[in-house]
């Protein structure tokens, strides 16, 4: 088809030739025949040299699963096999929009010899886990003068697995490594976990205790019989419930409630792990679910990462459909820590909860207070602040009400912001462990 | 080297426009430019100005007459006296008012249109002489096909208007001010002659220089993204090298303050306002910062390895290997170019000359001695329509066909039987 300058060179072409006739000039009737010749004469060779089947291209990724906020290199070869030469040709390929471009380029404007291919990269960051489809490469064929234009598409499609940022399991892990190396002796506490028990104190002996746990050095200093006092760490079972409704994912995509709850979930689940509690994950909105039972080790570890990469936020939450759901697949005691902002139906989630509690399952709720996490950083007018007021005031009175209504089913509700989610989130769970709830 | 060759193109470019724009101006008649007049180079802008004021004071006198009859018509109804129509308004008094102003006439108004439109045609030279030089000069700078377009646009409107002049009677003007009068009769049917007309030949170089920018703006935008592509690659990677050589930030960095408000403060309630500034301003920028030299550790690392994994990674970033050979483009440009003008030459000289054609074609006299084949418009239009749409339906084919072939007939359709 024609481009922008081809029309207008033919227009112009038209034009100077009625001039030439209105005003009898041969040099410009000359001109306009000139133009309007040149601007069509490439046509039919443009046409016949159009390489819609000769063009190959081929993308190359370096990773096919990265973790959020790593690097890809991408690779593009474009192999002209036709016989005749593409004169000038845009080449332009699609990434998703999400992804930062760090190095290089993803287009380039050149010309392609029969057989001869071209090569050209571009570096990128991926911001967001999830999962992102690479391409098409587009075309975008020109003549030498740019008269004509025909535009292309390859149907080269690329899916990439973006997993969540595990930073702080990274920090996590090196943590560990110093500590098992040494580097960090006295820093903190070792726990054997080998043994199964923990020194917690000392009691006064009591009938029916067993004699070797006397510690007979404080009865010597008390003159009474004194006990040594172990607490036995037991393993528990646990179930994240993740509400990915639409809800969830408001706000800017990197910093959403959503974003938020899966990096807690993915630490939650890798701290967890390494003390050898068992961890499942649920995933539930009307729109998409997702669940993985309570499991150990590494394999079930990358299951759950895999699990945690493929959420879209969307739909609606609803926790007795999730109870009703578990129910023939979670049969033994479990502790549910349910990460949802509580948007959904009030009624449909108190009956959950009560579900729950009647499975004699426990549940503890870690609510992410939507505006914190959705007006931050945005400057609003004293008006639209007064508005914003009165909605984090009732909002924040309905999770009163909620979380006092589910106080008297054992149910506590922990709102977290931003900053503070995991560790709440952390701190739940040790105390969780603490208390030995739903042990193994 | 690449550079060297693109300020080469760039070369070109200016020589093709000043080649142009000289025979373009040369070919006016000095009359247009109106240097004779009083105020050298201005009198065209002023005789303008002149004649816009003769003007708005003619729309003034016509508005201040139909005000009047306005009045005296609402006059006449609001006092029941049909007699107010024939009493005049003070119409002296309100034109005075106005000549105060300055809203006098300088000529007879009845001349005062013509005269703004010629005033206006002299003027329009000077005004397109100055956007297509400006258009051209900028066009060898940047290079930009747009720009040339523009420049091109210009140079020929002059042309045209040089052409126009016919229409305002001249009397010592009668072919217009553009090349006159030889631009009016064809050049000879003598193929030798016709090439070498002066009239051919003008018209050439117009073309020329059209297509010529056209064949450096392409040679340009092919040669000159790889440089800059690699340029900025490499400055990206030295900053990349040096920023993650850089400290990171640390959270004990200090807000400096003054030493007069050290003094104004106690020591006790001055480390509470440093604390205070610190944990409110510094905290989120020491974030920020944070994040970045750790990104660009991150990075560099990544770069780093990428290029002692992958040799061909710089090559591919800096798409080096896309990087067309001048030589073979030049060659092939100055080829294309070539078999363009052949065609554009022999299709004119078809449209100009058709009886030259129609002699070789044996045509019966008929034809041959037909009124259309006589004159201007008929006998080029006759031949330049079906030859130049010729190249689109050929095009069309040619895709119909390929389309044809990219979805090849299923040969297990069923066909319809008798």
């Amino acid at each position: 088809m024609f481009s922008e300058r081809g029309r207008a060179v033919l227009l112009i072409g038209i034009f100077i030739l009625v001039a030439g006739f209105a005003f009898t000039n041969y040099i410009l009737t000359l001109l306009g025949i000139f133009l309007i010749v040149g601007s069509v004469a490439s046509s039919p060779y443009f046409q016949a040299t159009m390489p819609v089947e000769t063009l190959e291209v081929t993308r190359e990724i370096d990773k096919r699963n990265i973790f959020q906020d790593d690097f890809i290199h991408v690779k593009l070869t474009v192999k002209n096999s036709g016989s005749h030469r593409i004169d000038s040709v845009d080449i332009f390929d699609v990434y998703p929009e999400i992804f930062r471009l760090v190095l290089g380029k993803n287009s380039i404007r050149t010309r392609i010899d029969p057989n001869q291919e071209v090569k050209f990269s571009y570096v990128l960051q991926a911001p967001l886990r999830g999962k992102f489809t690479f391409g098409p490469t587009k075309f975008q064929i020109h003549d030498r003068l740019e008269f004509r234009f025909e535009e292309l598409s390859g149907e080269n499609y690329e899916d990439l697995l973006i997993y969540p940022n595990v930073e702080e399991v990274r920090i996590m892990e090196s943590l560990a490594q110093k500590r098992r190396l040494g580097y960090m002796f006295g820093i903190h506490k070792t726990r054997q976990m080998s043994m199964g028990t923990d020194f917690t104190g000392i009691r006064r002996y009591e009938a029916g205790d067993e004699y070797r746990r006397i510690d007979w050095k404080s009865s010597a200093r008390t003159r009474k019989l004194m006990m040594r006092q172990y607490e036995t760490e037991r393993n528990i079972r646990m179930l994240i419930v993740l509400d990915t409704g639409a809800t969830m994912g408001a706000g800017r995509p990197e910093y959403s409630k959503l974003e938020a709850a899966i990096r807690s979930a993915l630490m939650l689940a890798k701290m967890a792990m390494e003390r050898k509690d068992h961890v499942g994950l649920l995933t539930w909105s009307t729109k998409q679910h997702s669940f993985l039972k309570p499991g150990l080790g590494e394999a079930h570890y990358h299951r759950l990462l895999d699990q945690l990469a493929e959420i879209e936020a969307g739909g609606t939450f609803d926790l007795t459909a999730v109870v009703e759901y578990l129910a023939p697949r979670v049969s033994q005691q479990s502790f549910f820590i349910i990460l949802t902002d509580l948007e959904s139906n009030r009624k449909r989630f108190e009956k959950g909860i009560r579900l729950i509690r009647g499975y004699k399952h426990n549940a503890l709720i870690i609510t992410p207070f939507g505006p914190w996490f959705e007006i931050e950083e945005i400057y609003l007018s004293p008006v639209e602040r007064a508005i914003g007021e009165a909605v984090v005031h009732r909002l924040l009175e309905e999770q009163s009400a909620l979380a006092k209504s589910l106080r008297r089913v054992g149910v506590s509700v922990v709102p977290v912001g931003p900053g503070d989610f995991l560790p709440t989130v952390l701190s739940e769970y040790l105390k969780a462990k603490k208390r030995s709830i739903a042990v193994i | 080297m690449t550079r060297n060759i693109l300020w080469v193109l760039r070369g070109v470019a200016v020589a093709t426009f000043i080649i142009f724009a000289a025979i373009i101006l040369s070919s006016l008649n000095p009359v247009v430019w109106r240097l004779s007049g009083p105020a050298g180079p201005f009198t065209a802008i002023i005789e303008f100005a002149v004649e816009l004021r003769n003007g708005l004071t003619l729309l003034v006198s016509l508005f201040i007459e139909i005000a009047a009859t306005i009045g005296a018509l609402i006059g006449a109804y609001f006092t029941n006296q049909p007699a107010q129509i024939l009493i005049q308004p003070n119409r002296e008094a309100i034109g005075a008012y106005f000549q105060a102003l300055g809203f006098t006439f300088t000529r007879a108004p009845d001349e005062i249109g013509p005269v703004l439109i010629i005033s206006l045609y002299f003027l329009s030279f000077q005004i397109l002489l100055i956007i297509g030089l400006i258009a051209g000069i900028l066009s060898f700078l940047r290079i930009s096909g747009r720009l040339a377009s523009l420049c091109f646009i210009s140079m020929i409107a002059l042309a045209i208007l040089g052409a126009a002049g016919i229409l305002f009677n001249f009397p010592e003007f009668p072919y217009g001010f553009f090349f006159t009068p030889i631009s009016s009769f064809p050049p000879l049917p003598d193929a030798a002659a016709f090439l070498a007309s002066p009239v051919f030949l003008i018209a050439l170089i117009g073309y020329i220089y059209l297509e010529v920018s056209y064949q450096v703006v392409y040679l340009y935008t092919l040669l000159e993204p790889p440089t800059i592509r690699e340029e900025q690659l490499r400055r990206q990677i030295q900053q990349l090298q040096t920023d993650a050589q850089s400290e990171i930030p640390t959270r004990r960095q200090e807000i400096p303050v003054p030493k007069a408000l050290q003094r104004m403060l106690g020591s006790d309630a001055f480390r509470l306002m440093r604390q205070v500034i610190e944990r409110k301003l510094l905290r989120r920028e020491w974030l920020v910062e944070l994040k970045d030299a750790h990104e660009v550790r991150r990075l560099n690392t990544f770069v780093t390895r990428l290029f002692r994994e992958d040799p061909e990674a710089e090559i591919s970033l800096t798409a080096k290997a896309a990087s067309p050979s001048l030589i073979r483009m030049t060659g092939l440009s100055i080829g294309s170019s070539i078999i363009r003008f052949a065609f554009v030459i022999l299709i004119a000289y078809i449209c100009i000359h058709p009886i030259a054609l129609l002699l070789l074609l044996n045509a019966p006299p008929i034809i041959l001695y037909s009124v259309e084949f006589l004159y201007l418009p008929e006998k080029t239009l006759m031949f330049l329509l079906p030859l130049s749409l010729l190249f689109p339906l050929a095009a069309t084919i040619i895709g119909y066909i390929r389309q044809r072939r990219a979805q090849p007939f299923d040969q297990t359709t069923p066909t319809l039987s008798q």
